[in-house]
């Protein structure tokens, strides 16, 4: 093929069938005729190729039919293959590598285990029908060659269309394989020992003791905001629990996470399992958990992680592209072009710090940090645990003295207002009386004197609301 | 059937909803220098201007089962374009 060369290229027919499609695939238009042009030169590829291989095949099945072995070819020891059937397999392994490309080829699709079932079936066909002839070897009777190459189509599936609707009906089946084979891991998962956790525990309480009470606010929400989860220590800290009661609560939800820690470690690796993720609990109550489950786990869990930055793939790549002759090479100004459907990494920040402006330091946030500490394993997880819930205390005791205050502030006003309603019904109600009485007979000018002098005093009490009682007689 | 006839080459794809296809094959071919192969078939889509859109994937054998793969690198892509653009034009 003269394009093959110039190309630096090969035209190749090889077994591609029911393969998952990419996610990024590329694509282009071709105008018709420029589409049945490449259509037509690999045609042309594959007829030639078709042709070439069964030459290829005829004479490979020639040189099977006459092969001869001496009686000796045959003698083996124990365990052993004989020269001839070595030489045998050898040969019917060429036919059948051959006959699996033709039928590639032609378009008949094979079982993958074509050549080796194959292969096994014509040494088979060699043996049983070999005979000893007159020249003292074994050779397959003139009679006998033709039956030799016999069913080839056993091995051979049935059309495309039944193999679809298999391969459809097959499919959940295929897809529950797959769920199933994630799960088999050989990994060997390591753990601490829960000495070493101690000790680390430990000293790590004793050496950030100090530290604790010095983290602001602000690292606190950094902390806290990625974080929504439940847990004992938020119990603790609600109820104002002190600072050894935290210590106690953390080293429990340690000791917890070292005893399921220990129990996956005592069976020296994931132990390879295949059966569905809610049925993953021991009779001894421990759990197999495969090294994806943990890593998600504690992805989702751990709280020093940063938020993950999302890369988003080119989904689709759709290349418009013209491949008529006017248009080759004027791809510079227009002649290509490119359409590519990318999410804007801002659009994916924009969501996560709408997540952020949600959090509020809730009671369930800071129980987030306990379940964290069913994470924790290392030295710097558990420091910055213990950052992280003394902030968080700090933080939650401001936030109540806050409210205390308001709260006293609250109902100090409320008083003031109340006395001063108070005050203002007595101004009215003097006002009324007065001018009920105003101009009326002589006899109640004491009422009326009496009147004026607590109409004095509300009007005194409306101007100084402090003052008691007895200073604005006073006055 | 057509679909069997001695140079049309059917294969069958699954896409991401796990539902099988059959497309054509259009072109199947490896670059002698880097021997990565390249699989280029078409679901004979055509467009208002009659143009066919023709699917390009690089096909992984590298781990035993062949895989489909995209086309990630640029150069790799130009010269995918360069072959096809070559051989649109054979008579």
């Amino acid at each position: 093929m003269p394009y093959e060369d110039a190309l630096g290229i090969e035209f190749v027919d090889r077994d591609l069938n029911l393969l998952q499609v990419p996610k990024s695939l590329r694509s282009i238009r071709f105008k018709m005729p420029s589409f049945l042009n490449s259509s037509k030169v690999y045609e042309k590829f594959r007829e030639m190729q078709i042709a070439r291989t069964e030459k290829k095949l005829e004479k490979s099945k020639d040189s099977f039919k006459d092969l001869e072995f001496s009686p000796r070819d045959f003698s083996k020891g124990m365990g052993e293959i004989s020269t001839a059937e070595k030489e045998i397999m050898k040969e019917a392994k060429n036919i059948a590598r051959l006959e699996e490309k033709l039928n590639i080829l032609k378009n008949i699709p094979v079982s993958p285990k074509f050549v080796s079932n194959r292969a096994i079936k014509l040494k088979d066909n060699m043996i049983k029908n070999a005979r000893f002839n007159s020249h003292n070897v074994y050779s397959i009777p003139d009679e006998n060659k033709g039956s030799l190459f016999s069913n080839n189509t056993e091995y051979i599936i049935d059309s495309p269309d039944k193999i679809i609707a298999e391969e459809t009906n097959n499919t959940a089946n295929e897809v529950k394989k797959m769920m199933e084979s994630k799960n088999i891991r050989d990994d060997i998962i390591v753990v601490p020992d829960r000495e070493s956790v101690q000790k680390t525990i430990n000293d790590e309480f004793a050496k950030h003791e100090d530290n604790i009470r010095n983290i602001s606010a602000e690292e606190v929400a950094d902390v806290v905001e990625k974080e929504n989860l439940k847990g004992e220590i938020g119990e603790a800290m609600e109820n104002n629990v002190n600072e050894e009661q935290i210590k106690r609560a953390v080293s429990e939800a340690v000791n917890d996470r070292m005893r399921v820690s220990q129990n996956a470690a005592g069976s020296a690796k994931i132990e390879r399992y295949s059966e569905p993720a809610n049925d993953m609990i021991n009779e001894d109550g421990t759990y197999r958990l495969t090294r994806d489950q943990i890593d998600e786990d504690f992805r989702k869990t751990y709280i020093n992680e940063r938020p993950e930055e999302v890369k988003v793939e080119k989904s689709s790549n759709d290349v418009e592209f013209e491949l008529e002759e006017d248009l080759i090479g004027k791809k510079d100004n227009g002649g290509a072009k490119e359409m590519i459907n990318v999410i804007p990494f801002e659009e994916i920040k924009d969501e996560s710090s709408k997540e952020a402006v949600h959090f509020d330091y809730d009671d369930d946030s800071i129980q987030a940090i306990t379940k964290a500490v069913d994470k924790a394993e290392t030295k710097d997880d558990i420091q910055a645990l213990l950052e992280r819930v003394s902030a968080l205390k700090r933080k939650q005791t401001e936030s109540k003295m806050k409210a205390l205050r308001a709260k006293e502030k609250a109902e100090e006003s409320e008083t003031m207002k109340e006395q001063a309603k108070a005050r203002l019904e007595a101004y009215k109600s003097a006002l009324e009386e007065d001018i009920s009485y105003n101009g009326e007979s002589a006899e109640k000018d004491t009422k009326t004197a009496e009147n004026n002098e607590r109409l004095i005093e509300a009007m005194l009490s409306m101007i100084h609301p402090e003052a008691d009682e007895e200073s604005i007689r006073t006055k | 059937m057509d679909n069997q006839e001695v140079g049309k080459k059917m294969m069958s794809i699954v896409a991401d909803d796990g539902s099988i296809e059959e497309v054509e094959v259009i072109l199947a071919f490896e670059f002698k220098d880097n021997k990565k192969e390249y699989v280029i078939y078409t679901k004979n889509e055509k467009d208002e201007n009659g143009n066919v859109t023709v699917y390009v994937s690089n096909v992984d054998r590298s781990s035993g089962e062949p895989k489909l793969m995209g086309v990630e690198d640029e150069d790799e892509w130009n010269r995918i374009k360069d072959v096809l653009r070559e051989l649109s034009k054979a008579e």
